[in-house]
C-alpha cells in the first residue's frame, strides 16, 4: 500500500494547469500549489499500481520533472501492520 | 491499512515533499504546516518562537496560542536550522501537552499506592529524605532538561549536598561523542555546523538513519538533490533503512567492525599517498592507545593490520567498497561531511569509534572547511546545551570544569559562594552505575527529572532490582514506568508552559518564553528544586547555606535583595530563567564556549557559540570553530588552530585505536544480533508521543523486524508472534517483515518505545569503558516463533 510524496516541476506559469490535469487522476491529491511546482500525495494498492501511476504522471502535459520525495513502502496491506495484529496493549 | 495510519502517512508524505520544495523557496515554507494553522496576524492567535522539544536538531517552531492553550504549530521561517520546515513529530509537538492523563497534583506513596498530597508536604518529604542521605542521594536528569534546570540541579547537588551523583540520560546517547571530542581535540562539541550540509558534495552516514531520526536535516540533502546539485550519499549501516534507500552507496557491515573499516580507510590514505600531508604535518599528532606518542611511520605500522582484504573478511564489505571509501576521502577536491549518532555512540568502543572518524577527517584534511567536517548528531534537544555545556555529568562542573581538579572546584565554589570544600572531589555514579548502586543500596535515593529510566535503561531486570526499596522521586508530565516505582511524584510544567533555553547539535543556544500555564498544580522543575533546597535550608541543612549564611540558591534583584522564588506565587512573577542563565554564563568563557547575554537570545532565533562581542559591540556567533575569520579565538594567520589541544600545540590527536571484538556476539545458543532504536513517530519512550493520537495510531505498538530471508527460513510472517530472548531476559513481539527497513541477515531490529513490551529487559548493559555509554545496538539473542 505505497504512499508517496512527490514534487512536480512545471513549465513556467503552468502550475495551475498541471494541477488541474493531475486532480483529474484517481489516487492523486494535489496538496500544495506553489510557483512552478506542486506537491502531490499518491496512494495506491500495490507497488505495481504505484509504478503505473508514476508513468502516467510523467506523461502529463507541461510537467517538467517528477521527483519522489517520500515513499512509504511498508508491507501493510495484508493486515501485517503491527497495529492490526489483534493484540491489545496490556 | 488502518485509516489513522493512512492519514498519518499521507501527512508524512506531504510534509516530506513540501519540505523539499519549500526549502528552495523559503518564502513559501509556511505552507508546510500540516495541522493547518495560519501565521497571519489576522488569525486571532498569539504566536511566539520556541525550539522543538523533541530531537537534537533544534528546529524552530512557531507556537500559536489562544485562550491559554497551544492550538497551532508551524515551522519557524526565521530559524536557520529548519527554515520553516518541521518533521511529523515537530508538527505535533503542541499536542503532546494535552494528553488526558497529565500529572496535575503531587503524589505520595502511602500503603503501596500513590495518593494526592499538597506541594508543601511533598517538598518537605523530599527535602528530609535528601538531607538524611545527602551524600548517597542522586539526581538523574536529562538531555531534555533546559539549561537552567540542569544548572540548578548541579548547584543544588554538587554545591549544596556534597554529592556528585548527578548524571543525565544523555549518558545513554552522546557520552561517547563527548569523550571522543575531548580526547581528539581537547574540548567537546563539533567544530562544524549544519551549513556544511549545504556546502558538501558527499555525505557519509556511519550507522545513522537521518531520514527518519533527523528528517529536517535530511531534507537539506533531498532539496539539493532535487535541484540536481551533485551530492552523493554513502550509507554505512547494519540495516537497510529509508536513508539507505536514498543513498548512492549502501555498505552493509558486520556489527562492531566499523572500527576496522575506519582504520582501513586511514591505512589506504597513507598507502596511496592521498592523505593531506601539509595539514597533518602542521595540525595533527599521533598517539598510541596507551597515550604514548607515535610517529607517522609507527602509525602506518599500526594500520598495516587493516588492509582491504583483511577488513573485508572481518566486516563483510567487499574490497571494492572499502576502496571506494578511501577514494572519497582521498580525493582532495571532494568536500565530505560524516554524520553519526547512536550507531557509533551506543557502542562498547564508542569513544574509539568517534576518534577513528576524526582520524579519517584529520588525515584527509576534510575538517574545518566549508562542506568538510565530521559531525556527531545528538538525539535530545539540549543534550549539548545542558548536559555537555552546563556539565550535568557525574565528573563535571559548569563550563568544562571537572570535580577532580582542585582549581576548578575552587573556582566553582567561589562563583557559587559555597563554603570552601563544599564540592566533593570524587566523581559520582554515571548513569548505569547509578542504577546499579541503587539496586545494591549504595545509593539510598534518586530524584528523576524529565526522563524515564525504568523503561530506557539497559538490562532492566537487574537495573530495576530493589527499586521499590529505595526512595525514588520523579518529576514528570505523564505517568511512566518510572512514576510507577516512585515514592513521590511531582507534576511538572512542560515546554512552553515554562521559560527555557536549549542548546542543539550545532552549538546553537535557543531561548523561549512561557506561553501557556501548566495544568492543575504542575510546576516548573526549577521551582521544584528551589523549593526543596530552600526547605532543606529552613531545616538547618548546612550545605544549603552560602558563605554569608544566606540561602545558597537565592535569586536576588538588582539591588541584591533576596527574591522568595521558592514560593510559587513569587516564582511565577519573576523570570528566574534569565537570572540563572546570566549566572551560568559566567562559567562559559573558560573553554571558549562563550554565550551572549540572555536578551540576545530573546531577539535571535538561536546563536552558535562562541558568541563574542565585536568591535562595534555586536554579539557575533561562530559558524565553524577553530577556523580563522570565523572563530574569534583563532588568531590571524593561523588558518586552522585546535587551540584547546591539551599539549598546547594547536594540534588534534589521531589515535591508534584497534578493532576489538564486541563483548557479546551471536553464538550457537544465541545466534542472532539484536539492534534497538527509535522510530519516526515516537520520541524515546513515547510518554509524550503516545498521547498524540495521530502519532500513536500510526505506530501503536512495538515489533520485531526480521530480514525477509531469515523470516522465510523460520516460517515467520508479518504479525506472527516471536519471542526474542537473550541471556538477560525475553519479550514477545509481533513480527514485521518487509517493513520500513531491512535488517541484515542474522539480525533483528526492535524499537524501544513501548512500555508494555520492554526490549530493554533483553539488552546488554555493557558500556564503553571511557564514556560509560551502554551499547543498545548489539547483543546476542535467539528467536522463537510463538504459536
Amino acid at each position: 500500500m505505497p504512499v508517496s510524496g512527490l514534487v512536480v516541476s512545471t513549465k513556467k506559469g503552468k502550475a495551475p494547469a498541471v494541477a488541474e490535469r493531475l486532480r483529474a487522476l484517481d489516487r492523486v491529491q494535489v496538496t500544495d500549489l506553489l510557483r512552478d511546482s506542486l506537491v502531490l500525495v499518491t496512494e495506491t494498492d500495490s507497488r505495481e499500481a504505484d509504478k503505473a501511476l508514476w508513468s502516467m504522471l510523467e506523461s502529463v502535459e507541461d510537467l517538467v520533472e517528477l521527483s519522489l520525495i517520500y515513499h512509504n513502502f511498508e508491507d501493510l496491506g495484508d493486515g501485517s501492520d503491527p497495529g492490526l495484529c489483534g493484540e491489545e496493549r496490556a | 491499512m488502518s485509516i489513522s495510519r493512512r492519514i498519518f502517512l499521507t501527512r508524512a508524505a506531504r510534509a516530506a515533499a513540501l519540505a523539499a520544495v519549500t526549502a528552495s523557496v523559503p518564502s513559501l515554507a509556511s505552507a508546510g504546516a500540516i495541522t493547518g494553522p495560519s501565521a497571519e496576524p489576522t488569525d486571532g492567535l498569539a504566536w511566539d518562537k520556541a525550539p522543538c522539544r523533541f530531537c537534537g536538531t533544534g528546529c524552530g517552531v512557531m507556537v500559536g496560542t489562544k485562550n491559554g492553550r497551544v492550538v497551532a504549530i508551524q515551522g519557524d521561517r526565521d530559524n536557520p536550522v529548519n527554515r520553516g520546515l518541521l518533521c511529523v513529530k515537530g508538527y505535533h509537538v503542541g499536542m503532546a501537552l494535552y494528553g488526558a492523563d497529565r500529572l496535575t497534583r503531587p503524589m505520595l506513596r502511602k500503603g503501596g499506592r500513590l495518593q494526592p498530597t499538597s506541594w508543601d508536604k511533598a517538598v518537605d518529604v523530599v527535602a528530609r529524605a535528601m538531607m538524611t542521605d545527602h551524600d548517597s542521594f542522586g539526581i538523574y536528569g536529562s538531555g531534555q532538561w533546559t539549561i537552567t534546570e540542569g544548572y540548578t540541579a548541579m548547584k543544588m547537588l554538587k554545591g549544596g549536598m556534597g554529592s556528585n551523583h548527578l548524571d543525565p540520560n544523555a549518558r545513554l546517547c552522546m557520552a561517547s561523542a563527548v569523550v571522543g571530542l575531548v580526547t581528539s581535540f581537547g574540548v567537546d562539541e563539533p567544530a562544524g555546523c549544519y551549513d556544511d550540509l549545504d556546502a558538501c558534495d558527499t555525505v557519509v552516514c556511519w550507522g545513522n538513519n537521518w531520514a527518519e531520526m533527523h528528517p529536517v536535516l535530511f531534507s537539506r540533502f533531498v532539496d539539493r538533490r532535487n535541484k540536481h546539485e551533485k551530492i552523493t550519499l554513502i550509507d554505512i549501516s547494519t540495516r537497510y533503512t529509508r536513508s539507505s534507500e536514498a543513498a548512492d552507496h549502501y555498505l552493509e557491515f558486520v556489527p562492531h567492525t566499523d572500527l576496522a573499516i575506519a582504520n582501513c580507510i586511514c591505512g589506504q590514505l597513507l598507502e596511496r599517498g592521498s592523505w593531506d600531508k601539509d595539514f597533518v604535518a602542521s595540525k595533527v599528532r599521533f598517539k598510541a592507545n596507551d597515550g604514548s606518542d607515535l610517529s607517522i611511520d609507527q602509525y602506518r605500522d599500526f594500520l598495516a593490520a587493516y588492509t582491504p582484504d583483511k577488513v573485508s573478511k572481518l566486516s563483510g564489505l567487499p574490497v571494492g567498497q572499502l576502496e571506494m571509501l578511501a577514494d572519497v576521502f582521498g580525493d582532495p577536491d571532494r568536500k565530505v561531511v560524516s554524520l553519526w549518532c547512536m550507531g557509533v555512540n551506543q557502542h562498547t568502543r564508542g569513544t574509539w569509534m568517534n576518534n577513528l572518524i576524526y582520524n579519517v577527517h584529520l588525515l584527509s584534511g576534510k575538517i574545518c572547511k566549508p562542506g568538510s567536517t565530521p559531525f556527531s548528531l545528538t538525539g535530545q534537544p539540549s543534550a549539548c546545551g545542558t548536559c555537555r555545556e552546563v556539565g550535568t555529568l557525574a565528573h563535571a562542573l559548569p563550563g568544562g570544569r571537572v570535580v577532580k581538579n582542585a582549581e576548578h572546584r575552587q573556582q566553582t565554589e567561589d562563583m557559587w559562594n559555597t563554603r570552601p570544600g563544599a564540592i566533593n572531589a570524587t566523581p559520582g555514579y554515571h548513569a548505569v552505575a547509578m542504577f546499579r548502586a541503587l539496586a545494591s543500596g549504595d545509593l539510598k535515593g534518586v530524584w528523576v527529572q524529565v526522563t524515564n529510566p525504568a523503561h530506557s535503561m539497559p538490562n532492566l531486570n537487574e537495573t530495576l532490582a530493589n527499586a521499590s526499596d529505595r526512595f525514588v522521586v520523579v518529576s514528570d508530565v505523564y505517568p511512566t514506568a518510572t512514576t510507577a516505582v516512585a515514592d513521590v511524584v511531582l507534576p511538572s510544567a512542560m515546554w512552553v508552559e515554562k521559560n527555557g533555553v536549549f542548546g542543539n547539535s550545532e552549538r546553537r543556544t535557543q531561548q523561549w518564553f512561557k506561553q501557556v500555564e501548566p495544568p492543575g498544580e504542575a510546576r516548573d522543575d526549577v521551582w521544584q528544586m528551589l523549593a526543596v533546597a530552600h526547605r532543606m535550608y529552613e531545616l538547618g541543612f548546612e550545605g544549603m547555606k552560602a558563605r554569608d549564611g544566606r540561602f545558597l540558591l537565592a535569586i536576588r534583584d538588582e539591588e541584591g535583595r533576596e527574591i522568595e522564588t521558592w514560593r510559587w506565587e513569587v516564582f511565577q512573577r519573576v523570570n528566574v530563567d534569565r537570572v540563572l542563565f546570566e549566572e551560568y554564563r559566567a562559567f562559559t568563557t573558560k573553554k571558549h564556549k562563550d554565550i551572549a547575554p540572555y536578551q540576545e537570545y530573546v531577539k535571535a532565533h538561536g546563536l552558535r557559540w562562541p558568541v563574542v562581542q565585536d568591535d562595534k559591540g555586536e554579539w557575533k556567533e561562530t559558524a565553524r570553530r577553530f577556523v580563522e575569520n570565523e572563530d574569534p579565538y583563532v588568531e590571524n594567520g593561523a588558518g586552522v588552530d585546535f587551540y584547546m589541544a591539551k599539549a598546547g600545540d594547536g594540534k588534534a590527536i589521531a589515535w591508534a585505536r584497534p578493532y576489538e571484538p564486541p563483548p557479546e556476539s551471536p553464538d550457537e545458543e544465541y545466534p542472532v544480533w539484536l539492534c534497538t532504536g527509535r522510530v519516526l513517530e515516537h520520541w524515546h519512550t513515547a510518554t509524550m508521543t503516545r498521547r498524540v493520537p495521530v502519532l500513536n495510531n500510526a505506530m501503536p505498538r512495538s515489533y520485531v523486524e526480521l530480514n525477509p530471508d531469515d523470516a522465510t527460513e523460520m516460517g515467520v510472517s508479518s504479525g506472527d508472534k516471536v519471542r526474542i530472548e537473550s541471556r538477560r531476559g525475553s519479550v514477545v513481539l509481533p513480527a514485521w517483515v518487509r517493513g520500513r527497513s531491512r535488517p541484515a541477515r542474522g539480525s533483528v531490529f526492535v524499537p524501544f518505545f513501548e512500555e508494555t513490551r520492554l526490549i530493554n529487559a533483553v539488552t546488554l548493559d555493557e558500556y564503553c569503558p571511557m564514556s560509560k555509554e551502554p551499547d543498545y545496538k548489539k547483543c546476542a539473542v535467539r528467536l522463537e516463533k510463538v504459536s
